[in-house]
């Protein structure tokens, strides 16, 4: 992908969901709540027929944007060529508006960890994120954002603050920014920021997606279990990303206690009227 | 007029022109097949699965009329406006006969419902009858209603229309006319060189055009409308299992109108009702329903079956050859048939 795209370019797609397959029961019953779905990319690599139908199905009745759990871009032993061959196959298949992965490492010297993992903002990592990233765009074109993550703590040997770090990423490598506003949440009240002022300091134009969904707040802590409905103080953060930033998609991310897809419909149009109102 | 006849084809012994006969046929199934399987053509972009998906046009999609009238009979004993008639005890002790249906309100019209509802309420209006007996008085009237459903599915792109059907007819018919016309050359032949018996020529090709017939028989569903089906099938997937169709719950698309047991219906046929409260209705509507509701064959192309029953089997030359047995591996070896050829190939 050249440096000269301009994320400006890219569609909207409205507000959707992540799609897990329990929504698909009442996915095509709820259609008029959902614009678009967001793909977790590793769940659609396997070649049986009734994923690729599937895939197939979603494919002819949505928009979808695939995100990646585990490309890994901040491994210093770059990146898996089998599981960066799916992702490209997917969306040479899926040809998508855009693509989505994090900004951490799942795996380190071959072994994969299994989880999210913050990287340590430093130069060096900067340096492997280029070189990963490089790799990865000279397979695909389809423009690539980069999703912030919690950090369940943090190196010592920061080079950069949190707002530097991403907008060195982004200006390096021409990504976009997928801002997890729940993240975003729990990072600024873990590690007492003010997110707002960290939101102004990112390139507004490279704010092209959201994620949203409610925080756990336990022992102290706050926690992005992905199973609560949405609090007050993250809808009023990510009023304050749509007003700000240049968003093109919201999507609602539930994965644990799921519940029946209609009762998810109201957060779907509360995003969606903020969309409507301040996008 | 000698060359007609006296050729190398012509005057071919009878195992060396079943040899290749034999070929002649593979040659032509693999063109039958071809044009079988070979979808109509349909709009290239995807037809996306409607808000409100109607069970009707999904089960006339699936499988033509027999599928319409089995998704609206088992709407209305779902809905309760048709009940099982007990047959009598004593007079039936004996024999098994099939359960009977009557309206539940004799006054019903069935005007709040589709007019296929209010052809079948009409239909069972004055006796109670069996699905089969309900399935023939109604036939005719289900027929013409169905045209408008077959309108719409062919303006989808759905189904293939009438200028593509008779296309295929053409394409089959040539099939057939293209297999048998060597057959038919030889038994010219071989009648002119005196051999009468060929009985094995005649057989051959009335079975290889049987067989070609249905090699090459394929449903009127368009590429677009095979993929909508499939498309249905996984967006409703839930919906097949009676259990799991509780989870749905009343929405913007189903009602007291729609209910999910019907939808389920259009979309996977009689299975959808199996092991559910309307289970018993599988028996109503007998094993073959339950067959043809889940591999229909309400769209096998009519024109190819038509074919098969009459034209090409007409010869009736079974007499004269040499039995069946006759032009059997040993039979038509090289001692058995000569010169003169195997009785049976008129060769």
């Amino acid at each position: 992908m050249g440096n000269k795209f301009s994320f400006a370019t890219l569609p909207m797609l409205g507000v959707g969901i992540g799609y897990r397959q329990p929504f698909r029961n009442q996915l095509f019953l709820q259609r008029t709540a959902i614009d678009f779905l967001e793909l977790v990319a590793d769940h659609f690599f396997s070649i049986s027929l009734s994923s690729q139908d599937e895939l197939a199905c979603l494919q002819r009745n949505f928009p979808t944007i695939p995100h990646g759990l585990a490309l890994s871009l901040g491994s210093a032993d770059g990146l898996d060529p089998v599981y960066t061959k799916h992702f490209v196959q997917l969306l040479n298949s899926l040809q998508p508006a855009w693509c989505s992965d994090h900004i951490a490492f799942t795996r380190a010297n071959g072994i994969d960890i299994g989880h999210l993992t913050p990287l340590p903002k430093t130069r060096a990592s900067l340096r492997v994120l280029r070189h990963n990233i490089t790799a990865f765009q000279d397979q695909s074109p389809i423009p690539l954002l980069l999703e912030n993550i919690t950090e369940p703590f943090r190196y010592h040997d920061d080079q950069y603050g949190d707002a530097d770090f991403l907008c060195e990423i982004c200006e390096q490598n021409n990504v976009g920014i997928l801002m997890d506003v729940t993240n975003l949440f729990i990072n600024s009240q873990n590690y007492r920021f003010d997110p707002i002022t960290f939101l102004h300091r990112l390139p507004r134009e490279r704010l092209v997606q959201l994620h949203f969904v409610g925080a756990r707040y336990t022992e102290g802590q706050w926690h992005d279990a992905h199973s609560t409905p949405t609090q007050e103080e993250i809808w009023q953060l990510l009023t304050e990303v749509v007003k700000y930033g240049s968003v093109k998609g919201i999507i609602l991310e539930r994965d644990l206690n799921i519940p029946d897809l209609s009762e998810l419909v109201p957060e779907l149009q509360r995003a969606r009227t903020i969309l409507e109102e301040f996008g | 007029m000698d060359w007609l006849f006296d050729n190398p084809i012509g005057k071919m012994s009878g195992p060396a022109f079943l040899t290749l006969y034999a070929v002649w046929f593979i040659f032509w199934l693999f063109v039958a097949r071809y044009v079988g399987t070979s979808k109509p053509a349909s709009p290239p972009n995807p037809l996306s699965i409607p808000l409100n998906p109607n069970p009707f046009h999904i089960a006339y999609l699936r499988g033509g009329i027999p599928e319409v009238f089995r998704t609206v009979f088992v709407d209305l004993v779902e809905k309760k406006r048709l009940i099982e008639v007990e047959p009598d005890r004593k007079l039936y002790r004996f024999v098994s006969i099939p359960t009977k249906w009557v309206l539940a309100n004799p006054m019903d019209l069935g005007q709040d419902l589709t007019q296929f509802h209010a052809i079948l309420i009409n239909g069972l209006r004055h006796n109670p009858c069996s699905i089969q007996d309900a399935m023939m008085q109604t036939r005719n009237e289900f027929a013409r209603k169905g045209l408008e459903l077959r309108i719409t599915l062919e303006t989808l792109g759905l189904i293939q229309n009438e200028r593509q059907l008779r296309r295929f007819q053409a394409l089959s018919l040539a099939t057939i006319i293209g297999f048998s016309s060597l057959g038919i050359y030889k038994l010219l032949a071989a009648i002119t060189h005196g051999h009468f018996n060929i009985f094995l020529l005649v057989a051959g090709t009335f079975v290889g055009a049987v067989m070609l017939i249905l090699v090459g028989q394929r449903t009127a569903i368009t590429e677009r409308g095979s993929q909508y089906l499939k498309d249905l099938r996984i967006a409703f997937s839930a919906l097949k299992s009676p259990s799991r169709r509780r989870d749905y719950l009343p929405n913007n698309v189903f009602s007291d109108q729609l209910s999910p047991t019907v939808l389920a219906m259009g979309i996977f046929g009689l299975i959808a009702i199996q092991n559910s409260e309307l289970d018993p209705l599988l028996h109503a509507f007998g094993p073959q329903g339950l067959a043809a509701s889940s591999h229909p064959t309400g769209w096998t192309n009519q024109i190819a079956s038509g074919c098969g029953s009459g034209g090409c089997g007409s010869g009736g030359c079974g007499s004269g050859g040499c039995g069946s047995g006759g032009c059997g591996s040993g039979g038509c070896g090289s001692g058995g048939c000569g010169s003169g050829g195997c009785g049976g190939c008129g060769g």
